[in-house]
């Protein structure tokens, strides 16, 4: 059944992707159509309803900047003499991207763009210049930091916006908090993983070697067993400026060592990077919330401090958006506590007693805890302990292909083709 | 030759222009296929930026006669998927909650479309591996069957077999009638 079907199908959503409709392709095909159409349906359904996911646009402008600077950065290594002397010129290239994203601007108008609100025309300038700041941002903390204070500010955004009865703006400014907590939440367990592997390796810490050295082993998963294509060997070349994470890791040796303790491998802290994001004035009034105490915090370790700031600056963002709460009309008190709850589900915080919301809140502030601790759960499972469902799916997929191919008819013939799967050989 | 194939024997002569618009044609395809595979944005896009970075640094070594462009970019991206889930269970590291990236400014209709990416990303996590990425490269990336074979070093009737098999155990996940 199986071969003539697979196909059919194939020559249907091929016939379909070039303009054609499901049904005149079911009209070639009356006998397999019953079975044929709802798959189709799926399967371009899906098509069309996944093609309305893009990169965020903050994202697209940031990413295509980098690419510039690595364009920029690549063309001067091709230049023979320049190579050494002219090392430092790839720092120069992205000042000058700096410089010419002011000129455009106009420094004035980026400093009075600061304080722009989302329904203000200066609040794209403000948008760009964070982003600026991103891409200036080079280290997972220096991103974690970047990210965190961004945070705060679309916190603060959201409390004027609420204030001002314009809760769709509070809407959408509070999805991009959630992106910058999530952000940041990411590139501090870049550093934490960094911090628990780094010290098997070498006794040199982190900030001793910033930039990973040109003539750096290429990154060890991937000239591991299943290499890179080798026409394209777009990963298994030693490869010009990898992140420092990835330069990082070798061979395992999990059996033999047990995985390090970040305190005890723990670099020595660095104040300056983990520097806050600036106190809000408008969070005053109300009482400042506990911080939980973070539990890498304790450790003294990059990870640490940055988890701690992150702790800090949500706090103050929770107090901002309470005390708004307070204040705010009726009809934008639910963009609010939707703020707060992205807030504590976002930042692995317990939920804190939200005024006015505490009838409706109840059950839901419940389940954030939970998912809050099951989080946190996550987290600690690093240093060692079970695994969460969800990952123990993901090495199940990884690992599916022979099994699932075996217990399927149609895969049959797969089972050399997956075998070598995890990386192509090309 | 196509019109695609002089842009990329362009870029392979280092001109740049030719291959920051072979970036802007495929930039939103590798990100989407990037994001249905780790359902995290923020690693969605730190690894798209990889790929493409890493392309720019291997684009001299192209030849197009060995794999078209798209397949070879995707080919990049695969491998950058393995190996951030190959690292990420080695951390046990649970994905962060995700946030679909949707193209969608009102705020109601935001939330909506999230629950309906957030039902099709958990859909395709629930099925083997390598009927998730024929799934992706083939439906949410718009690869022909050839290119999503070479792509992933399979044959072409392999690969149909795939999609054939990904469609039917997908459309059992999305109407509730098993996990695939």
């Amino acid at each position: 059944m199986g071969k003539k079907l697979d196909n059919i199908f194939n020559e249907c959503v091929e016939r379909v992707l070039q303009g054609e409709s499901i049904e005149s392709c079911l009209a070639s095909y009356p006998k397999e159509a019953a079975e044929l159409e709802p798959l189709l349906r799926t399967a371009l359904g899906f098509s069309w309803r996944a093609s309305s996911v893009q990169a965020r646009p903050e994202f697209k402008a940031q990413a295509r900047l980098r690419l510039k600077g690595a364009q920029l950065d690549a063309r001067q290594h091709r230049r023979p003499e320049g190579r050494g002397f002219f090392a430092w010129q790839r720092g120069w290239a992205f000042a000058l991207t700096a410089i010419l994203v002011m000129l455009f601007t106009g420094a004035s108008t980026v400093a009075a763009s600061s304080d722009a609100l989302p329904d203000e025309p200066l609040y794209p300038v403000k948008l760009a210049t964070e982003q600026t700041r991103l891409v200036f941002a080079f280290s997972d903390s220096s991103k974690a930091s970047v990210h965190t204070q961004l945070a705060e500010n679309r916190a603060l955004e959201i409390a004027a916006m609420a204030h001002e009865g314009k809760t769709e703006q509070a809407a959408i400014v509070t999805e991009r908090l959630a992106q910058h907590l999530e952000a940041a939440n990411y590139a501090i367990q870049k550093v934490e993983t960094a911090e628990v592997e780094a010290p098997r390796f070498t006794a040199v810490p982190e900030e001793a070697a910033p930039e990973p050295e040109p003539a750096a082993a290429p990154e060890p998963e991937e000239a591991a067993p299943a290499a890179e294509p080798e026409e394209a060997a777009p990963a298994a070349e030693p490869t010009p400026a990898p992140e420092p994470e990835e330069a990082a890791p070798a061979p395992e040796p999990e059996e033999t060592a047990p995985a390090a303790e970040p305190e005890e491998a723990a670099p020595a802290p660095e104040p300056e990077e983990t520097a806050p994001a600036a106190e809000p004035e408008e969070a005053a009034p109300a009482p400042a919330p506990a911080v939980a105490p973070e539990p890498d915090a304790a450790a003294g370790g990059k990870a640490g401090q940055l988890r701690q700031a992150l702790g800090e600056s949500t706090s103050r963002s929770l107090v901002a958006l309470q005390t708004a709460l307070e204040q705010a009309p009726d009809e934008a008190k639910p963009a609010l506590r939707r703020a707060i709850e992205t807030i504590t589900e976002k930042s692995h915080k317990k939920p804190k007693p939200v005024p006015d919301a505490e009838d409706e809140g109840k059950g839901k502030g419940k389940g954030n805890g939970d998912k809050d601790e099951d989080k946190r759960d996550d987290q600690d499972k690093d240093k060692g302990k079970g695994n969460g469902d969800k990952d123990e799916d993901k090495r199940n997929d990884q690992n599916k292909d022979s099994g699932n191919n075996k217990g399927n008819g149609e895969d049959k013939g797969n089972g050399k083709a997956n075998h070598d799967h995890e990386h192509d050989e090309g | 030759m196509s019109s695609e194939e002089n842009l990329v024997r362009q870029a392979v002569d280092g001109n740049q222009q030719a291959f920051t618009r072979l970036y802007d044609e495929h930039f939103d395809k590798i990100y989407r296929y990037i994001y249905f595979r780790v359902s995290n944005q923020a690693e969605a896009e730190d690894l798209t930026q990889e790929v493409f970075l890493k392309a720019l640094q291997a684009i001299g070594s192209y030849k197009w006669r060995d794999l078209p462009f798209a397949a070879w970019l995707f080919r990049i991206a695969h491998n950058q998927v393995i190996d951030h889930l190959r690292k990420q269970s080695k951390q046990k590291k649970a994905p962060l909650e995700e946030a679909a990236a949707v193209s969608v400014e009102d705020p109601v209709a935001m939330t909506e479309h999230k629950s309906e990416i957030e039902e099709l990303t958990s859909a395709v996590k629930k099925l083997p591996s390598a009927q998730q990425e024929v799934i992706s490269l083939r439906f949410l990336s718009g690869l022909p069957i050839a290119e999503v074979a070479k792509t992933l070093g399979k044959s072409e009737g392999t690969v149909k077999a795939l999609q054939f098999n990904g469609t039917v155990s997908l459309r059992r996940i999305l109407s509730g009638k098993g996990n695939g």
